[in-house]
C-alpha cells in the first residue's frame, strides 16, 4: 500500500478542525489533510438546522450578525473554502499509530489506504451520553428511546415529528435546546427530567428558550425506569409514573476519543478524557488535541478559536523539527 | 416480490411475514392462499429461538417439509438474544442429568459446527476462581464433578499460576480450576445461520405469526390456527397451516401454547439475567471466562471476554412470576450487584466504562431442565421446555435427539436428503468479522463497502445492504443490529441510527415512520398518521 505523506493531518472537520486548517493555511503550511467521517464539514453545528421555527442554537456574533447552528456551519465552510486545504469527507480513520503518526483510512473512492503525518491534530469532538452512561436510567429498552443526534437528523426532515408527547432525560443546554426544538416541531406537554435538584441549564438560558417552549421540570433523586416492551410509553421517575410516546436522552458530553483508546493511548477512565499537557499535546504522544474532545462543554466558536491556537502551536513545533522527506 | 414460488422445485424455502399491507414487511408478506401449500407440512416447529432453529436445521437434512414459525419478526428475538454467549463444556452440570448429556455431547460437536455455520467461535477457556479458603476447599469437589460429567481436561491451578494466566484477576485468588475448552461465540449468528441453512434446504419460515389454536382432525393432521402477532389495532385474516407433526419450542410462551393443545402440566417462569457490557478497552484485562465458585443457590456472576471484543459481566438470577414473560428490565440493584461481583473477580474493571446493559429471561421449569415430551396432549406433538441455562450450547444435541425421538416415538420418517446442505450458504455477506473494505477490488466494484455507516464498529453501507438482502429478509433495526453489529458500539446508534432506519425504509419501500425496532407495534418514531 502506498503511503501519502503530509506535514499535518487534522482528524475532524468540525469547528476546531476547521479552525486549525484555517490557521495553518494562514501561516503558509500547505501540506495539510483534513479528514471527516461525515459527508459534510461543520461537525455538530451543521446538524443544528434552523428548522423547526428557528430555535436558536449555537449562537455567535460574527461580523455584525447573530449566527445560529447551521448558519455557523456555513460560515465555517466558507472560511475553509478560502484555503486550499485538501479535505476528505466520508473518510474514517480505521486505526492510528500515535507514536509513529501512521493512519489507516477508508472511504468509498479509495477503499483502505495509508497516510503518514509529521503531526496530527486530533479534533474529533464529543457526543452525548448514552442511556447506560448517564447511570441512572434503567428498565426496558423498547423503541422510541432517541438520542440527541437522531432527533436532530429527523427534525431536519420537514415532514417528520419524531415524538409527540416526549419526556426528555437530561437538562443541560443541549437537552433543553433539543427539547425546545421538539416542542416547536409539534410535540405537546414536554417534560424534562434529570438527576439533579435543578435543571442543569441556567435560568437565563431557560428564559431565552421560553419563547419556543415551556417544558415541565422534574428533578429525579434516584432513578428513571423505562416501561414498555414494544415502545417507550411509560416511565417511572422515583416511583412516580409518567406516560409518553417516546423518550429523548440528551445532554452531558463524552469525548470521541475512541481512536486514541483503540490505539492504546492512555486516557482517563471512565470519562475517556485524553491526558493533555499545557501545550495542547497528548501526554505520551506527539499528537495535538483541539476542541471539545479534550473535555468540557465549549461553544462552537470557542472550538474554532481553540483550533486556531493549537494550529499555531503546531507551526512552532514544525519550525523546530527538521524537515521530513517524502516517503 | 414473491421469489421462490415453488418451494420443492427451487430447493429453497420461503420467508414470509404475517403483517399488514403498508409496513416494512410488505414485500415478503404472507399471502394466503398463494403461500399456503396444498399438502400439509411434515413438521411444524413453533418457536424460532435457538432450539427451534437448531431443530429446523437438523430436520431439513431429511426429506421433510418443514415449517418454522415465530410470533416475533426475526429468529432469535426472545430469550436467545439475551444469553452470555458461551459454549459450555458441561463441566459444572448436574452429573447424570439430561443437561449434562446434552451439553457434553454438543460441546464435542461445536468446533466443526461453527465452521459449517460460518460463525466465529473462540476457545478462550475458563478459569474458576477461589477467592478465599472456604471456596478453595470446594475445588476438589468441583474437579470431581467435572470428571463425572465426562469433562476430563479440567486441571487445578495454584495461586501463582492464576496470576500468571490472568494478571488482572483478584489478588485474593488462592487458586482455581482451568477449563480449557469453554468457548465464546456469536450467539446471534448461530440462530441466523441455523435458520438460513434450513431455508436453503426448503424449510418455510413464517415470522410475525402467532399460533392461537391447534386442532387435529380424524386422520391426525393438525391445523395451526395463526394470526398476525401485531398490535390490537388491525385485524388480519387468520391463516390455517396444516401439518403432521408439531414441535412446540416456544420458550416462555410454551405454557400458554400447551394449554391450547392440552399438553401435560408443567410450570415455567422467567428467571431474569441482567448483564453489563464493558468497553473494548477492558478487553486486555480478561483473557478467559472468569467464573466464581458456585453456591448451592446459583452459578454466580461471571466476567467474560466477548467475541465482539468487549467484556461481559453478569448475569443476575431473579425468579419472576410466570406471567411476566416480557420483563426484560434492568434494575438499579441488579446492575449494582453485577458490578460488585465483577470487581471481586477482576478489580481493574471498576474504572472501565460500561457501554451497554441488557437482560435475558431464562425459561426456568419447575419439572427440570431439558423437558422433552413426545405425543403430549395428542399424537404427533412434542413439547420442549426448560432449556434454562444451556440452550445455546445444547441446541445441536437437543435437535438430533428430538429428531430421533420424533422417529422412534411419533413415527416421523427420517430419510436423509442427499441434496440437503449442512453448511451455511455462501452469501455476499460473510459476516461482521470480515470487513469487505480490506479488499480493494471489492470496494472498487462497489464503493458502498468503503462508506462507513456505523463508525463505532466500522460497518459499511455495503455490508448493511447485504444483510438487508440476506435470505431471511430482515427488516427491523434489531435484526440488522444482531447480524451486522451496527448500533451495538459505544455510541449506541447515536451516530448511525437514522442512516440505518433510512436504509431499511428505502430497501423495503416503506415510509421512514414504518421502520420498527423489532416488528409491528415497535415503530421507531411516532407514526405520522397515528390517531
Amino acid at each position: 500500500m502506498e503511503t501519502e505523506h503530509y506535514q499535518v493531518v487534522i482528524i475532524g472537520a468540525g469547528p476546531a478542525g476547521i479552525g486549525a486548517a484555517v490557521e495553518l493555511a494562514r501561516r503558509g503550511i500547505q501540506s495539510v489533510l483534513l479528514i471527516d467521517r461525515e459527508r459534510r464539514v461543520g461537525g455538530i453545528p451543521a446538524k443544528y438546522h434552523a428548522h423547526p421555527g428557528g430555535v436558536a442554537t449555537f449562537l455567535t456574533w460574527q461580523q455584525g450578525r447573530i449566527l445560529q447552528g447551521g448558519d455557523f456551519a456555513l460560515w465555517l465552510e466558507e472560511k475553509l473554502k478560502k484555503t486550499t486545504t485538501q479535505t476528505l469527507l466520508n473518510t474514517q480513520v480505521l486505526n492510528a499509530d500515535p507514536q509513529g503518526s501512521l493512519l489507516e483510512l477508508v472511504n468509498p473512492d479509495r477503499g483502505c489506504f495509508q497516510v503518514h503525518a509529521d503531526t496530527v491534530i486530533f479534533a474529533c469532538g464529543s457526543r452525548d451520553k448514552t442511556v447506560v452512561e448517564k447511570g441512572w436510567i434503567v428498565g426496558q429498552r423498547p423503541a422510541r428511546i432517541l438520542p440527541t443526534m437522531q432527533l436532530l437528523e429527523l427534525l431536519a426532515e420537514q415532514e417528520v415529528t419524531p415524538l409527540r408527547t416526549p419526556i426528555t432525560l437530561g437538562s443541560d443546554l443541549i437537552a433543553w435546546a433539543v427539547s425546545a426544538k421538539l416542542q416547536k416541531g409539534g410535540a405537546i406537554d414536554p417534560l424534562v427530567a434529570d438527576r439533579s435538584a435543578h435543571p442543569q441549564t441556567s435560568w437565563p438560558a431557560r428564559l431565552f428558550f421560553r419563547r419556543w417552549a415551556q417544558p415541565r421540570w422534574r428533578p429525579i433523586a434516584q432513578s428513571a425506569e423505562i416501561h414498555g416492551d414494544s415502545v417507550a410509553q411509560q416511565i417511572t421517575l422515583d416511583g412516580v409514573s409518567e406516560t409518553c410516546d417516546g423518550i429523548l436522552v440528551s445532554g452531558e458530553l463524552v469525548p470521541n476519543s475512541e481512536l486514541l483508546i483503540d490505539a492504546g493511548v492512555e486516557v482517563a477512565l471512565p470519562s475517556r478524557l485524553p491526558h493533555v499537557t499545557g501545550r495542547g499535546q497528548l501526554s505520551h504522544s506527539p499528537w495535538f488535541v483541539a476542541g471539545n474532545v479534550k473535555g468540557g462543554f465549549h461553544s462552537a466558536y470557542w472550538c474554532f478559536r481553540h483550533g486556531r491556537k493549537i494550529a499555531s502551536d503546531v507551526v512552532r513545533r514544525l519550525a523546530r523539527s527538521p524537515v521530513s522527506s517524502n516517503e | 416480490m414473491n421469489q421462490n414460488q415453488n418451494a420443492s422445485e427451487s430447493g429453497s424455502g420461503r420467508v414470509r411475514y404475517h403483517g399488514q399491507a403498508k409496513d416494512a414487511f410488505a414485500s415478503a408478506r404472507l399471502d394466503p392462499p398463494t403461500d399456503i401449500p396444498d399438502e400439509p407440512y411434515d413438521v411444524a416447529i413453533v418457536g424460532a429461538g435457538v432450539v427451534g432453529c437448531a431443530l429446523a436445521y437438523e430436520l431439513s437434512q431429511y426429506r421433510l417439509k418443514v415449517l418454522l414459525l415465530d410470533k416475533n419478526y426475526d429468529v432469535g428475538e426472545g430469550t436467545s438474544k439475551g444469553n452470555s454467549a458461551i459454549i459450555h463444556t458441561g463441566f459444572d452440570a448436574v452429573p447424570g442429568s439430561k443437561e449434562s448429556e446434552m451439553v457434553t455431547s454438543a460441546s464435542a460437536l461445536w468446533p466443526a459446527l461453527a465452521e459449517k455455520l460460518k460463525v466465529p467461535l473462540q476457545r478462550t477457556g475458563a478459569l474458576l476462581l477461589a477467592i478465599n479458603e472456604e471456596q478453595a476447599k470446594q475445588l476438589p469437589k468441583l474437579h470431581e464433578k467435572s470428571l463425572a460429567n465426562g469433562v476430563e481436561d479440567v486441571t487445578f491451578v495454584g495461586r501463582d499460576q492464576v496470576h500468571a494466566l490472568e494478571p488482572h484477576a483478584s489478588r485474593h485468588a488462592l487458586g482455581g480450576l482451568l477449563v480449557p475448552r469453554e468457548s465464546i461465540i456469536d450467539p446471534f449468528g448461530v440462530v441466523v445461520a441455523y435458520a438460513e441453512v434450513a431455508l436453503a434446504n426448503g424449510a418455510d419460515i413464517f415470522l410475525g405469526t402467532q399460533v392461537t389454536d391447534i386442532s387435529t382432525d380424524q386422520q391426525g393432521i393438525h391445523t395451526l390456527h395463526t394470526a398476525a402477532a401485531s398490535s390490537e389495532k388491525e385485524q388480519t385474516e387468520p391463516v390455517q397451516l396444516r401439518c403432521r407433526w408439531i414441535v412446540a419450542a416456544a420458550g416462555l410462551w410454551g405454557r400458554t401454547l400447551a394449554d391450547r393443545y392440552g399438553g401435560a402440566p408443567f410450570t415455567t417462569n422467567p428467571r431474569r439475567g441482567q448483564f453489563l457490557i464493558y468497553d473494548r478497552c477492558a478487553r486486555k484485562l480478561v483473557h478467559r471466562i472468569l467464573l466464581p465458585i458456585p453456591t448451592a443457590h446459583t452459578k454466580g456472576m461471571l466476567v467474560s471476554p466477548t467475541i465482539f471484543g468487549n467484556v461481559l459481566a453478569g448475569p443476575t438470577a431473579e425468579d419472576l412470576p410466570a406471567d411476566q414473560t416480557e420483563a426484560t428490565q434492568t434494575t438499579v440493584e441488579g446492575l449494582q450487584a453485577i458490578r460488585e461481583n465483577a470487581y471481586r473477580l477482576c478489580p481493574a474493571l471498576e474504572e472501565q466504562p460500561v457501554i451497554a446493559s441488557y437482560a435475558g429471561l431464562r425459561c426456568a421449569c419447575a419439572e427440570g431442565s431439558y423437558l422433552i415430551r413426545y405425543n403430549d396432549g395428542r399424537p404427533g406433538l412434542v413439547t420442549l421446555t426448560g432449556m434454562r441455562s444451556t440452550g445455546l450450547t445444547g441446541s445441536i444435541a437437543l435437535a438430533k435427539s428430538v429428531a430421533k425421538g420424533l422417529s422412534d416415538e411419533c413415527g416421523l420418517p427420517l430419510v436423509r436428503n442427499s441434496e440437503a446442505t449442512d453448511e451455511r450458504p455462501a452469501s455476499a455477506w460473510p459476516g461482521w468479522w470480515k470487513p469487505p473494505f480490506r479488499d480493494s477490488a471489492r470496494v472498487a466494484a462497489c464503493p458502498d463497502y468503503g462508506d462507513i455507516v456505523c463508525y463505532c464498529e466500522a460497518i459499511s453501507r455495503g455490508e448493511l445492504s447485504d444483510a438487508l438482502k440476506s435470505p431471511l429478509r430482515p427488516a427491523t433495526l434489531d435484526a440488522l443490529k444482531r447480524r451486522t453489529r451496527a448500533q451495538m458500539g459505544r455510541c449506541q446508534a447515536f451516530n448511525c441510527g437514522v442512516t440505518i432506519a433510512r436504509m431499511i425504509a428505502e430497501h423495503t419501500g416503506t415510509p421512514l415512520d414504518q421502520v420498527s425496532k423489532k416488528g409491528l407495534g415497535s415503530e421507531w418514531i411516532t407514526p405520522s398518521s397515528s390517531e
